[in-house]
């Protein structure tokens, strides 16, 4: 999948900086993002999954920092920058126009003194991509239409509380939409919504997606909501890529013990065994550097060597990555 | 705690300065020679000198010592009638927060009338029905006080009640006053303590206010507030009987102040009031 | 399961005012029971009135019409103080692990505030006993007793929520979103943990959630609701192979699974 890439991410750490100490929370994942897919990343809460994203458009909190590695962006086939490097002024202006991102909770994201329609002419305006006021206008609300959204003539002059939390959640959208990116991040975007909404968003956003072959990076600890959408899927655990695959080939031949501990945890709508099986224990603390495998001990597997040595990433099949001592090839 | 108010400058500066202007004030009969009321009219309105460090005023009193004895009866007017509001505040805030209903909405009330009110203006009211003294003085400290106190407190308790922890001790059976006491008071402690500390200098201003109108503490008691008035036909003169005293009522409610903000930064660095 | 039942609701209606002419039913005339030794899940989106519902079954709020009784005695109009002896019998579990435990109280207090609200030991050793006994079933180690809640992730804390919870040995457990906020893997924990003491404690279960899988995996009966009013009241297995609301079918429709 190496042809038409979009984003490149090497080596990636970021560290936690603390009085004295910098406690590394991405520890080096390599990513890619091609054009026009959307791409995966789950984890559970603390695996470092919204703090790479943070990191693409350089909005990590203060006490965080991009420690190593570098963000490379495809301008085009042979124009490379690296994120990582750039100015926060210039950045800035990049993550405006190409790099859009959504989060998780429409009711803060948006300005409550401030009308929908307002809101979204502002993204215009600081892009620069303000016409004259009625054909913004006009635009914005051909945009609050094709998110789904009833009456947008009307609702251009709606306040934010006016709007339930998926209606919110699809101005959010459309404004992330409006200065038409080249890369959608969404950041937990549909965690907070009804399960029926959820659908609702996500089809908008798959749709979104390859009506203007946009690519997007999604973020979520829902395994649901992945194999909804996505393509290609990221496992992160403790700040590390623990397998990679296509959304097909993760779910239907998952190798490593971690990816199959959090398939298992999943609850069905029908069939579910007595007891669900789980990953026993806690999401661990880990502050001192650890030579073995993050994971050994929640692992199912009883492997002497995870202790000692930590596994490389390994191909076992097309487009299809493992980080296990126990995955022979 | 200690140990934040120890690392805060300005914490630690403001309440040196208070601990020894109370230490003064409390030990003021081992500090000076003179007694606060003895009259010596052959040094009247000496200057400030060997004899009378900060000199003396018409009846040849030694300012110094009237001094240390008025920033006592300030101190105590302050103290006393705050600690008392904010006990008022206390019950009345967090009775309306937690009952609700037409016990809130009485409260509410009661607590908007009194703020209607120019604080001054009560005060005097009260002076010259029950006439100037000390008790009267305290009981109208405690009334313009309790007012805002118990709105900020009622605030406080509503968004500590919105914790589940709280509708969990309701279906565990647990009493209401229990769960005030468990659950809401240990909670309110840090804003309480800013509170008090920040609504002192508001009683030593009140108070000063009351004895330079001549309504508040009466001669032959002294208060930093009445040394002002006393002292305000020789102001071009002598600059320095009324200069000194006001100065002290600053220094007092600068400190008071300082160190309630620090307080606050140190309790509670999310709250704003 | 028994046939008995243990929680019965009728007729219930509550209102909220939106502003001075329009109001709004959260619930609006619902009527269900609850069995002796079964686990009733309540499923809906968001403001479809299960919480209230809840609540008032829990009697922490008064329905503006409608009883409630519990094992056959009608409690709804009781007197707060009549009304004690009941309530120990039905404890509930939060959504919120991090707002429903006091940061300021430690876990030994937290875990023995309803035995002291419904002074259920005599000394205090036996109720250190029971605080011990209570946090080994949880899966809580000993030490973690004299600790704070700010100490614990949210799994661990959701477990100190379910042991001050089973700790009056209550008959009905009410788990309003208990394992929303949770990450898959501890969520899965807290299931399997609240399976087994179901079963180790013969507990009736109203489990109100919004995740239909969460819900086929525990559930016996299942409740659909709607704007305030109950869609699809039916055994679990007939609601997922066959279910006949229009709306049920919808929500199933929006659930991913992978």
């Amino acid at each position: 999948m190496n042809e038409d890439l979009l984003l490149e991410i090497k080596n990636l750490t970021v560290s936690i900086q603390k009085k004295n100490e910098s406690i590394p929370i991405v520890k080096g994942i390599d990513m890619d993002l091609p054009n026009g897919q959307i791409v995966g990343l789950v984890g559970e809460s603390g695996c470092g999954k919204s703090m790479t994203a943070k990191s693409i458009n350089g909005i990590l909190p203060s006490v965080a920092k991009v420690t190593g590695g570098s963000i490379l962006w495809h301008d085009s086939k042979d124009k490379v920058t690296d994120l990582v490097t750039l100015k926060e002024k210039d950045l800035r202006k990049r993550c405006g126009q190409d790099i859009a991102m959504i989060f998780q909770e429409p009711m803060t994201s948006l300005n409550p003194m401030m009308r929908i329609g307002d809101q979204i002419r502002e993204v215009l305006r600081i892009h620069k991509l303000e016409k004259s006021p009625s054909q913004s206008r006009e635009q914005i609300i051909k945009m609050l239409e094709s998110v789904g959204i009833e009456n947008p003539s009307l609702r251009y002059n709606s306040w934010p509380h006016e709007l339930s939390g998926g209606m919110r959640q699809r101005v959010m959208i459309a404004m992330a939409m409006i200065s038409s990116p080249k890369l959608l991040i969404a950041d937990e975007a549909t965690t907070a919504l009804d399960v029926t909404t959820q659908a609702q968003i996500l089809k908008l956003m798959k749709s979104m997606c390859t009506k203007s072959s946009m690519s997007a990076l999604v973020i979520t600890h829902n395994m649901g909501v992945v194999s909804a959408i996505c393509d290609y899927v990221y496992v992160m655990y403790l700040g590390t890529v623990m397998e990679q695959a296509k959304v097909s080939e993760l779910f239907s031949n998952p190798l490593h013990p971690y990816t199959r501990g959090l398939l298992s945890s999943i609850p069905k709508l029908s069939g579910n065994p007595e007891y669900l099986k789980t990953i026993p224990g806690n999401i661990p603390v880990v502050n001192k550097k650890f030579p073995g495998c993050e994971f050994c001990i929640r692992c199912s597997e009883d492997v002497q060597k995870c202790f000692f040595e930590n596994p490389p990433l390994k191909q076992v099949g097309e487009d299809h990555f493992v980080r296990c001592h126990t995955v022979s090839l | 705690m200690a140990k934040k108010i120890f690392q805060n400058k300005t914490a630690f500066i403001s309440l040196c300065i208070i601990l020894i202007i109370a230490l003064m004030a409390v030990f003021a009969p081992f500090l000076s020679g003179y007694e606060a009321d003895r009259q010596d009219l052959l040094s009247r309105l000496m200057p400030p000198g060997p004899q009378h460090i900060l000199g003396t005023d018409e009846l040849g009193r030694d300012l110094f010592t009237r001094l240390l004895y008025g920033t006592r009866v300030s101190l105590l007017i302050a103290i006393i009638p705050t600690a008392l509001a904010v006990l008022f505040g206390t019950l009345l805030g967090v009775a309306g927060a937690y009952y609700g209903r037409y016990v809130d909405v009485l409260i509410t009330w009661l607590v908007d009338v009194t703020l209607a009110f120019p604080g001054m203006l009560l005060a005097m009211v009260i002076m010259y029905t029950f006439g100037g003294s000390l008790s009267s003085v305290i009981l109208s400290i405690i009334i313009m006080e309790c007012g805002s106190i118990a709105r900020v407190v009622r605030s406080a308790t509503l968004s500590i009640l919105e914790n589940e922890y709280i509708l969990a001790a309701k279906t565990m059976g647990v009493k209401n006053l229990t769960i005030i006491t468990t659950h809401v008071l240990p909670h309110l402690v840090p804003t309480l303590i800013v509170l008090f500390t920040l609504n002192i200098p508001g009683s030593i201003l009140s108070e000063s206010a009351l004895s330079f109108l001549g309504i508040g503490i009466q001669p032959p008691d002294v208060s930093l507030g009445l040394l002002v008035s006393q002292s305000k036909a020789f102001l071009f003169k002598m600059p320095w009987l009324s200069l000194v005293p006001s100065g002290m009522i600053m220094i007092l409610v600068l400190a008071f102040n300082f160190l309630g903000d620090a307080l606050r930064d140190i309790l509670d660095p999310k709250t704003r009031y | 399961m028994d046939n008995s039942v243990l929680l019965s609701a009728s007729h219930l209606k509550k209102k909220y005012r939106i502003d001075r002419k329009n109001s709004i039913f959260a619930v609006n005339d619902v009527s269900l029971d609850i069995f002796t030794g079964e686990t009733l899940a309540l499923v809906g989106e968001s403001g479809c009135g299960k919480s209230t519902l809840s609540k008032i079954l829990m009697q922490i709020i008064k329905p503006d019409e409608g009883t409630v009784s519990f094992e056959g005695k009608e409690i709804s109009s009781l007197s707060e103080r009549a009304l004690r002896p009941y309530i120990s019998r039905m404890q509930m579990v939060f959504q919120d692990p991090a707002s429903s435990l006091d940061p300021r109280m430690k876990i030994r207090d937290i875990i023995a505030e309803p035995l002291k609200a419904f002074k259920i030991y005599g000394t205090q050793a036996e109720m250190n006993e029971r605080i011990l006994e209570l946090t080994d079933m949880v899966e809580l180690k000993e030490d973690c007793l004299n600790r704070y809640p700010h100490e614990f992730s949210g799994g661990q804390k959701q477990r100190i929520g379910i042991a001050r919870a089973i700790a009056a040995s209550p008959k009905l457990l009410v788990c309003d979103e208990s394992v929303s906020a949770l990450d898959v893997c501890v969520q899965a924990q807290i299931l399997n943990l609240l399976k087994r003491l179901k079963n180790q404690l013969g507990l009736t279960c109203l489990f109100i959630s919004h995740d239909l899988s969460v819900v086929s995996f525990i559930a016996d009966r299942v409740c659909v609701m709607k704007n305030g009013a109950i869609c699809e009241l039916a055994p679990a297995e007939k609601i997922y192979s066959a279910p006949e609301h229009e709306y049920t079918k919808y929500l199933l429709a929006s659930v991913y699974c992978p």
